[in-house]
């Protein structure tokens, strides 16, 4: 046995060398997320007074913080389960990562109260239907109708075309029984609370039933425990595919008025997916730079060439994904859906649209494909971190797009600050549930050390 | 800076792991010569072939027989024939060609993705899985081609330069569907046989007639089994999974833009894509089951596909059932989300109108059967695992009947009308079983079922040793 390996095997961790190992980026984080919430007001109040941002755009700002942060700890629902059912060497390695991550659901509601907030801001919300009462859209759409004959006759003088018009047909979507039978904020709020107890329910049991499997002493307690995780990470599965089709449908897909594709929640569901996973990665790059010996010597170029690959595959789903999704509603051309779109692909936003298929596409596609970048710890890093910045700029054109900015203004600074804001506090409370329990699975080390050394 | 401590006797304080043993992929005591034997006296005819084998492929033939007269009637008295109308205007030959293609797909899972993927299991099933493959877009491809009416004009769908003013429309799904199982049947076969050569090597050394020397030899295209010839085999081997494994994704992707770019109720469906891919794997992993069941029965090849195959592809079918349940839901709770008033009652229209019970039939087959498979004695069962895999396949079939019934009651009630299949619809579907069995029973007797030569490799970790151990010759 070499030295690195006998090192492996005899090293103990302590809470202690946990600690202080964590201590320094939890700090940091703390910080980062103060300056950040802090950023967030003082730029919101600027912009909110100065006439350059309406009170909207600051709880915009504030949900894109909030869905990129909170995605993370439903992310690692599916990834830890999907270990469950599936076995793999990658799950032992990121299953601590991703049971902090599970860890941080219960935070994360404390995080969704502004969000119920909004549920109930009435005509101020960003949720149409929180200010939506039955019998108006039929007053609205004469309004409407006859603001559209004004504007037709004014760009009949002026002799110009407006792309917006396009988006107000007649639609056949029954509104008032859409608000009255779902979208409304009572029910809306209420099903939130509910996806955060059924959710956290099944994290419970199955981060419980993991301390059993690991910690039990009596070995036949143990040994059942263990049997039971693959049915915990099944039911794990099937709660985690149901809640995010109704999370993604209620928090973010029903800021538009008739948009419904049945892609949006699996597009949430990868956005996730990549946001779990590169957090992941960063933590165990992190212990690994940090000299941690179960890291160091566990964690090989090997074993990042093929987590770094399941990050390739979840970048390639992305694409698919989205293609998918983009082609067939611009081919239908639909009055519902098309708005979506039209709305993201003018305005400015076709630019965004090229760079983030450059960004979340191309460049991350050509980087992971090679060996030498996912073996490389420090390419690997700023691998990651591109795809988290990438992924919130994904969460940011799901939602900033469906208003409409009159003037040009940096309102999303408020974005950027609110992610950090949200984002610094949810780390150092990440970082603090990672540091409670040893950073592998003691009784599992010896299936990564035997595959590391050959045997 | 606090450090973590080294114990004092240099192991782990935590409770003992509990190791559990590792699944079986070659049962028996099998040595290098008795895998090619076991394997190759099957294709060589040393091993005689069980009455089973004559039984099937007499069906295969008689059916293969009905679907010529299914298809010379067709081409005599036109389309008319089939029981195809206006709004239904595709019929059985779109809900086949997705059926037959679909199951094709976990051929090329087995034989790609799971190679690259690493995966140990997929040696002793990619072979036959493969040849499941062709011959299920063989089947496939009948159907669109001759739902065109005038096949003898098939070519006109490429573009090539022409003085008829022809050119394909590019924007439709329907020429897209053109290239993609073209390059999926031509990467497929291509696949196959480049995977076939070492082991028709094998059998020209190992045959005992001279026409099988000399057949096989042919076939194996000079392969000496050099060092240079292995590399560059494992080379193009990995070549062609890279190539094969988007078109897992890509062709029934494509299939399923045929209905998606419609904007028919329940057909524009976003999720169509993935779904459909899903569902492919799906029935293709029931279809691989179907076969790989009896075929061990019959010939004894329970050492090669073992337990932990079956288990494993029973899982895959259970894991993919599930998702393709997730889409089902997924439609129905969209359209009711939507509050469009054509999907909501479009989706009411399929669940409990004229033809909802069909609707009933593939939520059975597909969603509820495959629940059995959860309790693992059951997976093992090869009866009721064979019955679930029969029941897979009905359902999916049904699956396409629904999506394909459903411009049957679509928009405007003046729109409506129904569809009813004739017998010419049932006798060319059921014939080009005739035609799958057939190719299938002499792909099983003149050609190893079972890579030979990938049993080979595995051998070492079976006996004990690992990656780059040898094993001496002979049982150990």
């Amino acid at each position: 046995m070499s030295d690195a390996a006998a090192n492996t095997t005899a090293f103990q961790e302590t809470p202690e060398y946990r600690h202080e190992l964590l201590s320094g980026p939890r700090t940091k984080a703390l910080l980062i997320g103060i300056a950040g919430f802090v950023a967030y007001g003082v730029i919101g109040g600027a912009l909110v007074s100065l006439g350059q941002a309406d009170v909207q755009q600051f709880m915009i700002a504030y949900l894109v913080g909030f869905l990129f942060w909170v995605s993370m700890s439903l992310g690692s629902l599916f990834f830890q389960s999907i270990h469950y059912v599936t076995g793999g060497r990658w799950g032992i390695l990121m299953r601590r990562p991703m049971e902090a991550h599970m860890r941080t659901w219960a935070f994360g509601f404390v995080l969704f109260l502004p969000v119920i907030g909004m549920m109930f801001a009435g005509k101020s919300s960003i949720y149409w239907w929180a200010g939506h009462h039955p019998g108006e859209h039929e007053h609205a759409a004469t309004e409407g109708k006859k603001e559209e004959e004004k504007a037709a006759h004014k760009e009949a003088a002026e002799g110009s075309w407006h792309r917006k018009n396009v988006t107000k047909p007649n639609l056949e979507i029954d509104e008032d029984r859409k608000v009255a039978e779902y979208l409304n904020p009572v029910f809306t709020a209420v099903r939130g609370v509910l996806y955060f107890l059924i959710v956290g329910g099944a994290m419970f049991w199955i981060l419980s039933n993991a301390m059993k499997a690991e910690n039990s002493p009596d070995e036949e307690a143990g040994r059942i425990a263990r049997n039971r995780q693959k049915y915990a990470g099944t039911v794990g599965i099937v709660i985690f595919a149901l809640m995010m089709a109704f999370i993604s449908t209620d928090w973010i897909m029903s800021l538009e008025k008739t948009f419904a594709s049945s892609m949006f929640p699996v597009i949430v569901f990868d956005n996730a997916a990549i946001i779990t996973y590169a957090s992941g990665m960063l933590t165990l790059l992190y212990l690994k730079e940090k000299k941690h010996p179960h890291f160091e010597n566990l964690f090989p170029p090997t074993e990042q060439i093929h987590l770094g690959s399941m990050l390739l595959a979840f970048t390639l789903a992305w694409t698919y994904f989205n293609f998918s999704q983009f082609m067939l509603i611009w081919i239908g051309n639909l009055p519902e859906e098309i708005p979506y779109y039209l709305r993201r692909t003018t305005n400015g936003w076709q630019y965004y649209a090229i760079i983030m298929t450059v960004f979340h596409f191309f460049v991350p596609f050509m980087l992971l494909l090679f060996r030498h970048v996912k073996s490389d710890p420090k390419v690997l890093r700023w691998v990651c971190i591109g795809l988290l910045i990438v992924c919130f700029t994904d969460v940011f054109w799901w939602i900033n797009p469906t208003f409409i900015h009159e003037n040009f203004s940096v309102y999303w600074l408020m974005d950027i600050a609110a992610w950090f804001g949200v984002g610094g506090v949810w780390i150092w409370y990440y970082l603090g549930q990672l540091a409670k329990r040893p950073l592998l699975p003691t009784r599992e080390l010896y299936i990564l050390e035997a595959y590391n050394h050959g045997h | 800076m606090a450090t973590g401590v080294l114990a004092h006797d240099g192991h782990h304080s935590s409770a003992p792991p509990h190791v559990e043993p590792l699944p079986v992929a070659i049962g028996g005591q099998h040595s290098m010569g008795s895998v090619c034997d076991a394997i190759g006296d099957i294709a060589t005819c040393v091993k005689p072939h069980p009455k089973n084998w004559y039984i099937v492929f007499g069906i295969g033939f008689t059916l293969a027989a009905g679907f010529l007269v299914a298809v010379t009637y067709l081409l005599t008295y036109g389309t008319g024939v089939w029981g195809i109308n206006v709004p239904t205007a595709w019929g059985f030959a779109i809900i086949n060609f997705v059926w037959w293609i679909g199951i094709g797909h976990a051929g090329t899972l087995i034989s790609a993705i799971l190679l690259l993927l690493h995966q140990r299991w997929r040696t002793s099933i990619n072979r036959f899985a493969e040849a499941m493959t062709i011959f299920a877009v063989m089947c496939a491809g009948v159907f669109p081609l001759l739902h065109m009416g005038r096949p003898w004009l098939a070519y006109w769908l490429f573009p090539f330069p022409n003085n008829f003013a022809m050119y394909p429309q590019f924007r439709s799904p329907l020429a897209w569907d053109v290239f993609a199982v073209t390059t999926y049947g031509t990467v497929s076969v291509i696949f196959w046989y480049v995977g076939l050569i070492p082991d028709f090597g094998v059998l020209r050394d190992s045959a005992p007639t001279k026409i099988q020397r000399w057949a096989y030899g042919m076939l194996s295209l000079g392969w000496r089994g050099s060092a240079y010839h292995w590399r560059r085999y494992e080379k193009v081997y990995l070549i062609l999974a890279g190539i094969s494994t988007p078109l897992v994704f890509s062709v029934h992707s494509i299939v399923s833009f045929d209905f998606a770019v419609s904007i028919v109720p329940l057909w524009h469906a976003t999720i169509f894509p993935p779904f459909f891919v899903i569902g492919a794997i799906f029935s293709g992993f029931a279809m691989v089951l179907f076969l790989a069941l009896p075929l061990r029965k019959w010939y004894g090849l329970e050492d090669f596909i073992t337990d932990w195959h079956i288990d494993n592809c029973a899982k895959v079918m259970l894991g993919t059932g599930m998702l393709v349940s997730y889409g089902y839901f997924c439609e129905v709770w969209m359209a009711w989300y939507s509050h469009s008033l054509y999907e909501a009652d479009t989706t009411w229209q399929r669940l409990f109108g004229p033809y909802g019970w069909s609707y009933w039939t593939l939520i059975f087959c597909n969603f509820i059967a495959p629940q059995v498979l959860w309790y693992r004695p059951w997976r093992l069962n090869p009866y009721i695992l064979f019955v679930v895999c029969v029941i897979v396949l009905i359902g999916m079939w049904f699956e396409r009947y629904v999506i394909v019934i459903t411009l049957t009651r679509e928009y405007m009630p003046s729109m409506w009308g129904r569809y009813a299949p004739t017998v010419w619809d049932w006798l060319l579907y059921i014939g080009t079983f005739g035609i799958f069995f057939t190719f299938f029973m002499l792909f099983v007797r003149y050609v190893p079922m079972i890579s030979i030569t990938e049993m080979r490799e595995l051998l070492p970790k079976s006996a004990g040793g690992q990656d780059g151990h040898s094993i001496a010759e002979g049982p150990p």
